[in-house]
């Protein structure tokens, strides 16, 4: 119970640490990504700041996928994987 | 040929909703031309369709249209127009996932949702369904997603709020018709969120962000910029885990507990269960308002008889608990909503016209209330008379329970309070109720002090 109530608190904290590296990473892809002018067909307003959380939160989903990937082959490698590590973020995704 | 436009369609240039001679029917605009035939083309409208994820439709060929027609649709009719702010927990969840997954399907047809307001799904046997067929727009490499700030304000914000605050404050979006606010929302959020990744971002930071650009000073800048399809794709997955993670437990409210404790005898409830289905028989209604629903263990005879359902009640978990076994057993003929009988949901939006009242969408020719009668007459002083007048506006037909002083429960809620209530008898309530009603049938429960009557409205033709 302790235990498992730790390794929450550990994945929490290191979520929060991951946060601030990836936020460096989310500003750097969304001022850098292309320009180009459009005009996206809209009778609601986006919003300008919902539209630069939606790069940010893109790049992190994406980091987050990517680490997720790299972080099982190593533990695979190790042959630390255990039952339960793959898919939290997803699993409701194919209900 | 009248064409009478729907009250709420009005924001989106795209078409309409209007009434024909009792149908509903929607427009499509000249302007919306061109993402109609791609939606119809593409292949997008019949996945959707086959999955029960979009309203179908047919076109009709007989409508002249005005100036801007272009198309005109009618499509599969909804049973009873549900609000966002009547829908438990795991609806409104529900409903936002569904819209989430659609975005994810529409994109895989170079497609992408215009909005994502919650007022475009409603539930249709027993599921939810998106019905804004003219939300689809064309998707170019490179769009962000419109709809993100509307699904955080309309689904996102309520859930996180009812989640992790209180159960209550879905009530928000009675008073905000376009979803709660972000800045309202992330001031009413427990602190603790911060260590939810997720939240933050699409919460706090989204609420800080646009308050930083609401001045608009760098708009131009920011239109300017894209956003990869697989980025679009990996908002749209996060917002998906992070709408399916939120939960909420029905539990420690006043009603969920009802059947448990002991309120009836098991014999009484065995005989007040075959006078419904007897009456109900009698009457056989098309469609059912359960008022006082609980979980829905009257609804359920009534569904079985073939009628459709709308199970209200009072009790955020009473409705939670009775969806639930909406979804777990493919009930197809129910549908639980949050009601408060003595505050019902008012006429919101525009003109106030744009979301109907409660009391303005009844389509039911019965209306069972049961073991509700002593709630609003004593605990809420509601005069017998006022209570017969509102059920007479809603159904001609009622099966209703009367509760004498004598009965325990009754007896609990005049323990702490005076009894104001000298008419509260039997006598009282027939006389009350006559004004409105003919007394059919009145059979008195056995091994209870309760009596159940079948009752039908005077001047209704009720053959």
């Amino acid at each position: 119970m302790i235990d498992s109530q730790f390794s929450h608190d550990f994945k929490r904290a290191r979520r929060l640490a991951l946060l601030v590296a990836f936020l460096v990473a989310g500003f750097a892809t969304a001022a850098s990504a292309e320009s180009e002018v459009r005009s996206v067909l809209a009778y609601i307003d986006p919003g300008t700041g919902s539209f630069l959380v939606q790069a940010l939160v893109a790049a992190v989903a994406g980091i987050a996928v990517t680490s997720r990937m790299y972080w099982s082959k190593i533990k695979g490698f190790l042959g630390l994987a255990s039952e339960g590590d793959e898919g939290e973020e997803s699993s409701r995704d194919d209900e | 040929m009248s064409r009478e436009r729907h009250e709420a369609s009005f924001r989106d240039p795209s078409g309409f909703v209007f009434q024909r001679n009792g149908a509903i029917l929607r427009q499509v605009n000249q302007q919306y031309a061109s993402e109609y035939e791609q939606l119809m083309s593409s292949g997008l409208y019949e996945a959707l369709v086959s999955k029960r994820w979009l309203i179908p439709h047919e076109e009709v060929t007989d409508d002249p249209g005005d100036a801007e027609h272009f198309r005109t649709l009618r499509p599969e009719r909804i049973d009873f127009i549900s609000q966002p702010y009547e829908w438990s927990f795991s609806q409104l969840q529900d409903a936002a996932l569904l819209t989430l997954r659609i975005q994810r399907e529409a994109l895989a047809f170079d497609m992408t949702l215009r909005d994502a307001s919650a007022y475009n799904v409603q539930f249709q046997h027993g599921r939810p369904i998106f019905i804004d067929t003219l939300s689809f727009g064309h998707y170019r490499e490179g769009d962000p997603w419109v709809g993100y700030r509307q699904f955080c304000q309309h689904f996102l914000a309520p859930l996180a709020l009812m989640s992790r605050r209180d159960i209550r404050l879905q009530r928000l979006l009675v008073t905000h018709i376009d979803g709660i606010p972000l800045d309202l929302a992330v001031s009413l959020l427990p602190r603790r969120t911060w260590l939810n990744l997720s939240l933050t971002m699409h919460l706090w930071m989204h609420a800080r962000f646009q308050r930083r650009f609401e001045g608009g000073g760098e708009q131009a800048a920011a239109q300017t910029r894209t956003l990869a399809k697989s980025a679009h794709l990996n908002l749209i997955r996060a917002l998906e885990g992070t709408v399916g993670k939120l939960d909420w437990q029905p539990q420690g409210t006043e009603w969920a507990d009802y059947y448990r404790g002991d309120s009836y005898e098991e014999d009484a409830l065995e005989h007040k269960q075959e006078l419904v289905e007897k009456f109900l028989s009698q009457i056989s209604p098309s469609h059912v308002w359960d008022l006082g629903a609980n979980t829905g263990v009257y609804s359920r005879i009534a569904s079985k008889l073939g009628a459709r359902v709308c199970s209200f009640d009072v009790d955020p978990a009473c409705v939670e608990r009775n969806y639930r076994e909406v979804r777990a057993n493919g009930e197809e003929a129910i549908l639980p909503l949050l009601l408060d009988l003595v505050n019902p949901s008012p006429s919101i939006g525009w003109a106030n016209r744009e979301r109907r009242a409660l009391v303005d969408r009844s389509n039911a020719d019965a209306i069972l209330a049961l073991a509700l009668i002593h709630h609003l007459a004593i605990s809420n002083n509601v005069p017998l008379s006022h209570i017969s007048r509102l059920l007479a506006d809603l159904s001609e037909h009622l099966i209703i329970e009367f509760v004498p002083k004598s009965d325990a429960k009754v007896r609990t809620l005049l323990a702490t309070r005076e009894d104001i209530f000298p008419n509260y008898t039997r006598a009282g309530f027939e006389a009350a109720f006559r004004a409105d009603w003919t007394i059919a049938e009145a059979v008195d429960i056995q091994g209870s002090e309760r009596t159940l009557y079948r009752l039908e409205r005077r001047g209704s033709d009720t053959d």
